[in-house]
């Protein structure tokens, strides 16, 4: 390049960054990809979502709750001679046929704990302990001088602001439904309210006030932001689950496209009559993920999703036709970035290779993936975010 | 002493005297002075239409403003926040063509103040509740509302009993309209309490006549023992099914209501106990099931039962028993210190401050175990410690969507109460009565509650709800201010200044900012009269900026 040349480039460069609005408001552009993490709530029986049908030992501690081997009626979807999918995730197949989904079947943590409430603390918190901050937000808080103060970074699709983003940095808690505006009827040209409100919540000045201030401020700029989103051709289940996957879609299109999203999907503890509810929780979960990526084919690339559940469930089943709280479970990757397959060493089921003789042993540490997933993805420094682990890649994302 | 303090008299000295028709009197004052806002009301006749108010301390004036008199003689002061100091004694005193009227108050620190202990042991203020409150006094007031059974609740209780309960929305509505009408709102306050602590899913199981049973029980045991209240929720058909005991059998047990009555009904998840013992107790209340889907009635099934011996928390349990398996470990939870500490925890954490301090739960603690669970005793003891009363805890908690809405309704009073639209606000701010998943319940810290979209679903409720009737979409089923000027004009508040002060009272407490009173104020302006064109409209407007202001979020 000739000096000459190289200097009107530059100069053009500069023009176009003082004349952007967003450039001179000191934030950054839309993310150039986005992590999405979703979370099973009540502990996902791993066991019957990712089948070890090559395992006699699966059948004989499952005889009412098994999932036939492949081949039979409602029999499991084969994938690799070992394992098959519920037929309930048939709608991933093909997400996996093209080397775009990573099934890891038995991931979690030393001294598993069989508290709902505990052990999703710990997986959000990027530890084994409860931590005040969740990991998605030391992320977050850790990079965010260098990300800009740009809304939307990070945001929670659904009615609340799951654990793992929750601290210091604000994220934004986007509900998927419908209708979120101000009323302003025939009293009002225009609504002076949420103008008086806003000033009246920052005029506060005690720690409790403050942190008001700053929910209400976010949530009246959202409610701004929301009436521009860009809408979405993608087909989606008529649940509230399909509902969250096209307002995520949105956003993902839009041009204040988030780095993090995080979501949840509850109804997996299945203490009782499994069969059924677990059957119609997969279905839920397979049908919307198929839709959300067939709808954002085109950006696959630039997306990774972490799917996770707090743990597996006992590996036999209990005196109500369901199964009770275990230890390891399944965690799904989905992205173009992904290299498809199943992950990790199964451990297997043989008496001496359970805890305590009913629950699956772990061979993957979540924090790996969650590790891997801040290293390899996000570019991050995992020991910033997870400090005390030494991590271990096992190199599921190229 | 403490009765002294209470006891801030209304000392109306009359200083012009004799018998002139001009005459300016100041009512007696329905909050304790605190340094928060005050509210003082009166009367004026023969004086013009504005008179001086000035407050004097330290034998100076602290403040003054020039009040304008409504056209029937009605007045009133609003003291801003920051006035008053705790711990002096004021004058208010009015002036006006020649007359003075004055009233001494003793300012005491927001923590010891009425307003304080009814907003966390009630669901907000009514006109009506302010005025016995201070009739009665601190102590007397706590008293009465820890002993509901001398109070003359039968308004409430038949109209309660008339609703409806067949459908969801129903049973939620009734809920509600118990906690909006009851005079006995502390033990209100503890059904919902134990409701939640004891929580169940309705969608779960379907029945709502189970939960309207187990609401009913909750009731009653509400101040009562813990072990009653222990058992009311362990055979209650709801429970049963909700965390699968009705399935645990012999041989076959399903661990989840084992667990959960260990983590989150008594011990705490760190309260000493082992997955052992969790398999114990799921042993020990094999057999627990509900009899018909009619009745829900409790029924003990010997032959499900597992007979063997067993060890719970380190105490053995004989072979060979039925029923007082589960009566057993009931026994030995409901006594146990791990479950003092761990409700006198939440109730301090419901009560008094989001991170109670290990001193106020100790001592809790403490009498739970010398008083055998006694409620009563633990609400006693929580509600007259050092840390209730301490000027820290005061307005330091967000309220829940369920105190939210209630309080803003019950200061409110509106002429018709909606069935549908307050507990679908609710639901959207967050929290569903009787629907919530997660055996938790719903959580009591302010900071599960504060997230940009919860509080927007605040405004939004802050922006509806008094403009619901006149909406041509209204729908009748909606909660409806018929009559904003009727509701001010009972209770004698006719300026811009009564009406503000009046809201700002009553919905945040007297906690606001200058700039948010000259919002309110100005939605009324100076010479502002309920016989405005405009009245019904700028009132409706008021409320509205008011309910959705920072301090009615707060208690």
């Amino acid at each position: 390049m000739r000096r000459r040349t190289f200097l009107t480039s530059l100069a053009v460069l500069s023009g176009a960054a003082l004349l952007s609005p967003r450039w001179a408001l000191g934030q950054s552009g839309p993310a150039q990809k986005t992590l999405i993490v979703l979370f099973l709530r009540g502990g996902n029986d791993g066991l019957n979502t990712l089948v070890p049908y090559a395992e006699p030992r699966y059948y004989q501690l499952r005889p009412t709750l098994a999932i036939p081997p492949p081949g039979r009626p409602s029999g499991a979807i084969a994938l690799d001679g070992r394992f098959g999918l519920h037929p309930a995730l048939a709608p991933l197949k093909n997400l996996y046929d093209l080397g775009e989904v990573a099934l890891f079947p038995a991931v979690h943590y030393p001294n598993g704990n069989l508290s709902h409430f505990e052990s999703q603390k710990f997986i959000e918190s990027g530890d084994v302990v409860a931590r005040k901050q969740g990991w998605l937000n030391r992320y977050l808080s850790a990079t965010a001088s260098a990300a800009g103060n740009r809304p939307w970074r990070a945001v929670a699709v659904g009615a609340e602001l799951p654990f793992a983003l929750q601290g210091q940095f604000p994220a934004s808690v986007i509900a998927s439904g419908e209708g979120q505006k101000f009323w302003g009827g025939w009293y009002y040209k225009v609504n002076p309210l949420p103008g008086w409100w806003r000033e009246a919540y920052a005029g506060r000045t005690d720690p409790l006030g403050k942190r008001l201030a700053q929910a209400v401020g976010q949530g009246l700029d959202d409610v701004q932001r929301l009436e521009s989103l860009p809408p979405t051709s993608g087909t989606y289940p008529d649940t509230n689950f399909g509902k969250s996957l096209k307002r995520l879609a949105q956003l993902i299109r839009s041009d204040l496209r988030p780095e993090i999203i995080a979501l949840d999907l509850g109804g997996f503890d299945t203490h009782a009559r499994q069969a059924q509810t677990h059957a119609g929780v997969l279905s839920d979960l397979a049908t919307g993920l198929a839709a959300f990526y067939t709808d954002l084919f085109d950006l696959r690339h630039s997306l990774l999703l972490l799917v996770m559940s707090e743990f597996g469930r006992t590996v036999r089943e209990n005196g109500s036709a369901g199964t009770d709280h275990g230890m390891a479970g399944l965690w799904l990757a989905l992205g173009g970035r992904v290299r498809g397959g199943i992950w990790g060493d199964w451990p297997g089921l043989a008496d001496n290779r359970l805890i305590a003789g009913n629950y699956l042993a772990p061979t993957v540490d979540f924090r790996d993936l969650l590790s891997e997933a801040l290293a390899r993805y996000l570019g991050a420094d995992p020991s910033t975010v997870l400090p005390g682990y030494a991590s271990r890649l096992l190199g599921f994302l190229a | 002493m403490k009765a002294l303090l209470r006891s801030v008299g209304f000392i109306l000295v009359c200083l012009a005297g004799g018998a002139h028709a001009a005459t300016l009197t100041l009512d007696p004052v329905l909050w304790d002075p605190t340094p928060s806002g005050l509210l003082v009301t009166g009367r004026a006749s023969g004086v013009g239409s504005s008179l001086t108010a000035k407050v004097l301390a330290g034998g100076g004036e602290r403040w003054r403003r020039t009040v304008r008199i409504a056209s029937s003689g009605r007045f009133g002061i609003a003291i801003p926040p920051g006035v008053l100091q705790a711990g002096e004694n004021v004058t208010v005193r009015v002036e006006a063509a020649g007359i003075a009227h004055q009233l001494s108050l003793s300012v005491i620190s927001p923590g010891r103040s009425l307003q304080h202990l009814i907003s966390r042991i009630t669901f907000g203020p009514t006109p009506a509740l302010l005025k016995e409150a201070k009739t009665l006094g601190w102590t007397k007031f706590l008293d009465r509302q820890l002993r509901p059974e001398a109070i003359d609740d039968s308004v409430a209780n038949q109209a309660a009993a008339r609703l409806p309960t067949q459908e969801t929305y129903q049973l939620q509505f009734y809920f509600l309209y118990r906690m909006l009408s009851t005079q006995a709102q502390l033990r209100e306050l503890m059904t919902w309490f134990w409701e939640n602590h004891f929580n169940t899913h309705l969608l779960k199981h379907g029945n709502r006549q189970w939960e309207l049973k187990e609401n009913t029980q909750f009731r009653q045991h509400a101040l009562g023992r813990f072990r009653d209240l222990l058992d009311v929720s362990a055979k209650s058909a709801a429970m049963l099914y909700y965390l699968d005991n009705h399935q645990s059998r012999k041989g076959a047990i399903n661990e989840n209501y084992a667990r959960e009555l260990l983590e989150l009904h008594t011990l705490g998840v760190n309260g000493g106990y082992t997955q052992k013992d969790v398999v114990e107790v799921a042993r020990a209340f094999t057999g627990w099931n509900v009899a018909s889907w009619e009745t829900g009635e409790f029924v003990f099934y010997a032959s499900q039962h597992d007979t063997g011996p067993k060890t719970v928390l380190g105490t053995p349990l004989p072979a060979g028993r039925g029923i007082e398996d589960g009566e057993a470990v009931l026994d030995l939870l409901a006594r146990h210190p791990s479950t003092a500490r761990f409700i006198c925890t939440k109730l301090a954490r419901f009560l008094i401050a989001d991170a109670p301090s290990q001193a106020t739960v100790e001592d809790c603690a403490q009498t739970f175990l010398a008083r055998d669970g006694d409620i009563r005793q633990v609400l006693a003891n929580l509600l007259t410690s050092a840390e209730f009363f301490s000027d820290r805890s005061v307005r330091a908690k967000l309220k829940t969507p369920l105190r939210y809405v209630t309080s803003v309704v019950r200061a409110l009073e509106p002429e018709r109460l909606g069935t549908h639209d307050l507990t679908w606000d609710m639901y959207m701010m967050g929290l569903g009565l009787f629907v919530q998943p997660i055996p938790t319940g719903w959580p009591e810290e302010s900071s599960a509650w504060i997230d940009s979209h919860r509080m927007t679903q605040r405004l939004f409720f802050a922006n509806y709800l008094p403009f619901k009737g006149p909406d041509p979409d209204y729908n009748p089923r909606f909660t409806y201010l018929v009559d904003p000027k009727g509701y001010f004009a009972r209770l004698g508040l006719e300026t811009a200044e009564a009406i503000c002060g009046w809201l700002f009272q009553v919905l945040a407490g007297g906690d606001y900012t200058p700039r948010e009173w000259e919002i309110a104020y100005s939605l009324l302006g100076d010479g502002f009269t309920l016989n405005d064109k405009e009245a019904d409209q700028k009132l409706r407007k008021a409320i509205s900026f008011v309910i959705g202001a920072p301090g009615t979020q707060r208690h």
